[in-house]
Parts: C-alpha cells; sequence; structure tokens
C-alpha cells in the first residue's frame, strides 16, 4: 500500500457499462501528488470513459472516485472543476468567437461565483496574469486575434493555456497531440514539459515517442481493465502490451 | 508592456456606442418637431426597441433563441392594464414592477424544465413557441378579466407624484415619450455593461462552446437562467409601456406575428450590438408605416426579401457590418 497521504486520485473499483458493453470493468488506480502518469490502449479500450467518469460527465454503474480523500463519484461537473480537475479534450475544444486573451481570462471565471461576475470588469491583474500565460505557450503575439485563426497544433496549445489559467491540482490531457505534425509534437512534448511540472497530470496518448519523453508511469488499458502498470521501459518489454497494442504499430 | 495592443484597444470608443449615442441624441430632439402621432409612433417603436434588445440579450450574447418572446412582451402589457385598472393606491408603482416581476416569473419557470431540463437546440425554441400559444389562447379565452378578442382598454393612465400622465395631449405625449426614451437608455446601457463585463464573455464562450465553459468551473444552467429570465423582465418592462401609450391591448401582443417582427428585427439590425436591434425595430417600423401606406399587402413581401438579403449577403445584420469584431482572421 502506498501512503495515503501522497494520493490525490483514487479511483476504486469503477465499473461502467453501455447498455451490454463493458466499457471500463473495476477499474481501480492511484495517481500521487505530482505524477505524471499516462495511460495507453488501443481504441475502444476505456481510456475516454475513465475520463468521463473521474470529471462527472458519466456516472459509474459502481466503484467510487476519490479526489484529494474526498469522495466526488455523485458532483456535477462543474463541482468537480472547482475542487481542482481540469480537462482538454481528444478534439481542440477553444472558444474560436473570442480572441486568444479573452480565451484564457474566461478560463479564470470558474472559481468565481457568477453574481461577482455580473457588473465585474476584466482586472489589470487578471489581463497581465493571463497575458503570461499565453507568453508560456508562446501565442502572445497574437493575443488579440480570434481564436478562430489559430492551426490546429496551435489550438491544443490554446486549451493547454486555459487549463493552465483554470489553475488546476489535477490535469487530465486527452491525446494532447492528436492530429499533430511531428515538429508540433515535440513542441508540445517541450510545452507540457516547462509548463505542467509540479501539477498532477494524467495522459491518454497513442504516440510512443511523446509518452517516452514524459511518462513517469505507464498504465495499459485493454478492453476495460488494466493489462499492466510500470515504469515506460518495462512497459515496452511486457509480452502481453507488445500483443494486444504495441505489436500493432 | 507599451506595444502590446489588448491594452491600447482599451483607449479606443467602441463602434456601438459611437453609433448608439448619436441616435438617443437624435431621439431626444424628435418630440421638439414632431406632431401627437409621430410622437406617439416613435415611443410605440422605441418600445418595441427596447423588446428587441432584450432579445438580442439572450439570442446574440448567449445563443438562446425564444421563439416566441412576445409571450412576456404581453405579459408585461397585460400586467400593467390589469393592475392600474384594479389599484387605487400606488397604482404606477406596482404596475410597472409587475410587468417586469410576472415575465420574470414565467421566465423562471420556463427556465426550471428548458435550461436545468438541458433542452437544447431547436426543441427550446419549439417549446418557447407554444408557449406563447398559450398565453394567446389564454388571453382569448379568459374574458371575465382579459376582455378576450374584445381587446382590453381604457387602460388607467401612468400617474408619476400625482401627476397623471394623459397621453391625448402633446403635453403629456412628450412627456411620456421622454420617460420611454429614458427606459431606452437605461436598458441599453445596462445590456451594454453586461455583455462587457466578465458575465458578458462568459456568456459569449457559453454561446460558443458550452461543454468547455462548463469544465471550466461554470454552471452553466445557471448562468442561462439568469439571462433568460432577465430578458424576459426587460421584454415585460417593454410591453408594460405599450398599455398606457395605446390606450389599448389585445390578444396579437402574444402572437406569432410579433414574435417573429422581434426575430427580424434582431436579426436585421445586427446580433451582438443591442443598438442594431434597437434601430432595426424604429426603422422597419417606420418603413411598414411608410409602405403600407402606399401598397398594403406588398409590406410583409418587403420585409419577406429583406430578411432573407440580410441573412444571405450580410448574416451579422446591417449593425454588426458596422461594429465588426475586433481581432484580426
Amino acid at each position: 500500500m502506498t501512503d495515503p497521504e501522497s494520493i490525490l486520485l483514487r479511483v476504486d473499483h469503477v465499473t461502467r457499462t453501455f447498455g451490454g458493453f463493458v466499457a471500463i470493468d473495476d477499474i481501480s488506480l492511484d495517481i500521487k501528488h505530482g505524477e505524471m502518469r499516462c495511460i495507453i490502449g488501443p481504441n475502444g479500450a476505456g481510456k475516454t470513459t475513465l475520463f468521463n467518469v473521474i470529471t462527472g460527465q458519466l456516472r459509474p454503474n459502481s466503484g467510487r472516485v476519490y479526489f484529494m480523500g474526498r469522495d466526488i463519484t455523485y458532483d456535477s461537473i462543474e463541482a468537480i472543476c472547482n475542487k481542482g480537475v481540469s480537462r482538454k479534450f481528444q478534439t481542440p475544444s477553444i472558444f474560436t468567437n473570442l480572441t486568444l486573451l479573452e480565451n484564457i481570462l474566461v478560463a479564470g471565471y470558474g472559481k468565481t461565483s457568477l453574481s461577482r461576475h455580473f457588473f465585474g470588469m476584466v482586472t489589470e491583474k487578471n489581463r497581465e496574469r493571463s497575458l503570461e500565460i499565453l507568453k508560456r505557450i508562446k501565442l502572445e503575439a497574437k493575443a488579440d486575434h480570434l481564436a478562430s485563426s489559430l492551426s490546429h497544433g496551435e489550438r491544443q496549445w490554446l486549451e493547454m493555456g486555459m487549463l493552465l489559467r483554470n489553475e488546476p491540482e489535477l490535469l487530465l490531457l486527452d491525446e494532447p497531440t492528436a492530429g499533430m505534425t511531428p515538429v508540433e509534437t515535440k513542441a508540445t512534448a517541450q510545452l507540457i514539459q516547462a509548463n505542467l511540472s509540479g501539477i498532477t497530470t494524467i495522459v491518454i496518448e497513442h504516440d510512443l515517442k511523446f509518452l517516452r519523453e514524459i511518462a513517469d508511469e505507464v498504465t495499459v488499458l485493454h478492453r476495460g481493465s488494466i493489462l499492466a502498470q510500470g515504469i515506460f521501459d518495462e512497459i515496452e518489454k511486457n509480452e502481453q502490451v507488445k500483443k494486444v497494442y504495441l505489436g500493432r504499430e | 508592456m507599451s506595444e502590446n495592443p489588448s491594452i491600447n484597444q482599451n483607449r479606443e470608443i467602441p463602434k456601438e456606442l459611437l453609433i448608439a449615442i448619436p441616435v438617443f441624441v437624435i431621439l431626444f430632439i424628435v418630440p421638439i418637431f414632431a406632431g401627437i402621432y409621430h410622437t406617439r409612433v416613435l415611443a410605440k417603436f422605441i418600445l418595441f426597441g427596447i423588446f428587441a434588445m432584450s432579445l438580442d440579450l439572450i439570442w446574440g450574447y448567449a445563443g438562446i433563441l425564444s421563439f416566441g418572446h412576445a409571450a412576456y412582451f404581453g405579459l408585461g402589457a397585460y400586467a400593467v392594464a390589469l393592475i392600474l385598472s384594479h389599484t387605487t393606491f400606488a397604482g404606477t408603482l406596482l404596475a410597472i414592477l409587475g410587468s417586469m416581476f410576472f415575465p420574470v416569473l414565467i421566465g423562471l419557470f420556463m427556465s426550471f424544465f428548458l435550461i436545468y431540463g438541458k433542452v437544447s437546440g431547436v426543441y427550446f425554441s419549439i417549446i418557447t413557441l407554444v408557449v406563447t400559444l398559450i398565453m394567446e389562447q389564454v388571453s382569448i379565452a379568459w374574458y371575465s378579466v382579459t376582455r378576450g378578442l374584445d381587446g382590453f382598454f381604457p387602460i388607467p393612465p401612468l400617474t408619476f407624484f400625482n401627476y397623471q400622465i394623459d397621453g391625448d395631449t402633446k403635453a403629456g405625449l412628450t412627456i411620456y415619450f421622454y420617460i420611454v426614451a429614458v427606459v431606452a437608455i437605461i436598458v441599453f446601457f445596462l445590456l451594454y455593461l453586461l455583455s462587457k463585463s466578465r458575465y458578458g464573455l462568459i456568456l459569449q464562450a457559453l454561446k460558443n462552446d458550452p461543454q468547455r465553459i462548463q469544465f471550466m468551473g461554470i454552471n452553466i444552467a445557471t448562468a442561462k437562467t439568469i439571462v433568460f429570465t432577465l430578458s424576459c423582465g426587460i421584454a415585460g418592462l417593454a410591453g408594460g409601456l405599450l398599455g398606457p401609450l395605446e390606450d389599448f391591448i389585445s390578444p396579437d401582443l402574444f402572437g406569432l406575428l410579433l414574435s417573429t417582427q422581434v426575430m427580424i428585427w434582431v436579426a436585421v439590425g445586427g446580433r451582438n450590438t443591442l443598438i442594431g436591434p434597437f434601430m432595426g425595430a424604429i426603422v422597419l417600423g417606420y418603413l411598414q408605416v411608410f409602405l403600407s401606406g402606399i401598397i398594403v399587402e406588398a409590406w410583409y413581401l418587403i420585409v419577406g426579401i429583406l430578411l432573407v438579403v440580410v441573412v444571405v449577403f450580410w448574416p451579422l445584420g446591417i449593425a454588426g457590418i458596422l461594429t465588426k469584431k475586433r481581432g484580426k482572421d
């Protein structure tokens, strides 16, 4: 048993079915403070469903999710987010009708109650902090451009910037390099390493080069269950994993 | 930091205000020259303009399309007429409050079922449409209270500080006009500030990607409910002020026609600009008065053609082009 003090997220025997299909089957997972955990697995292994259960978008059929020691299984999406769990979607979700700066600004508003935003104008402090984040994701030159003008890779980075503004304790990244060119993928890995150190992160990824660069520990999902777990080099050598997943490369 | 464009941008006067301020100044001058007829007609169109702004708030800013917004306008009108007719003490104050209270109440009721019930998109619009039809039927059938299709009249005048505002004299009508104009200005600046506030930004984000903003920790149902009920209240206030001006209200106020017209004013004037829908109501209103004097039946044909032209060629509406959103595409 690991020291319970250091566990940030505990997924405890969670099962979720869709009709007769078991998407995730009795999964238990402990994520420690400051860890960078990668989840891999073939399509349909239940990776995104697991994220949906953690963030409150789906309720599990059985099992519990604990965050910072508190049961969040039945909390609302926004309540879970405000406790410190932020999520990046598989396809970049940004506000294309707003400028880059406004995208980052609005990401910081969830923490305060809605009524305080009513006639509140954007504060200078907030603006500076958001510009700071744009600098970190290297998009500050486009602060006043509409987000709809960004390329696919830039959109992914902008969404990452929005998550940083959300100041999460736990970050869930669903395929942050999906659809990226190799150059963009490398830049993304650097971006993640430069900005997310210290933030506990779970990443769903397929790109092995990317995983090798960033992962501490890897969990392999297969047909809704955990097939293997360990450091990247071990997982890479695991015969069973090669067979169901890596072998298909 | 000095070369940062986002900081410099603040010093420009927003284009909405560059249009709005001259418009309001002109409105204030009109009654000096206009006779009773035009003062009354313009006051009525200003009320329609307030109504259009209330729809723009939810449609343009929050992406919620209410197909039956006339329900709240009509409800406000009947609230004022009935309260003024049945109270003797502080009737005006109660009537004005009532014109907002009942629409807000129904708005909250609708929000509870539609927004918290996660009804979205076209289904939301269809149900709002049904509500306006129900209200129309109720106002027709409940003869003992609303006097049905005969219409409700006379409507007692509003009284401020023991002064009865008599809409039949030029002096009384002018005062009424300025009350209406001041309400329009207050509503405009209130909604303008709201749209520029952090809440306004949240609404824009919500319109674009509700899931993303929810996963930023915003309770989207509450955010939508607030803006929807606020819009209902403003629509009710505009409707409420129409009764004493016209001295007559009828179930037509709940009708499909008015609900459609307000959407046209907003679409043609320009969603997301507030001043565009306000002007849309006034300009199209006058166009209707002018054209129906010449060719009666052709009016709806012309509005239809105008709507198609605007939607196809200027989807942002007329003010939408003038105030085109900052930022390089």
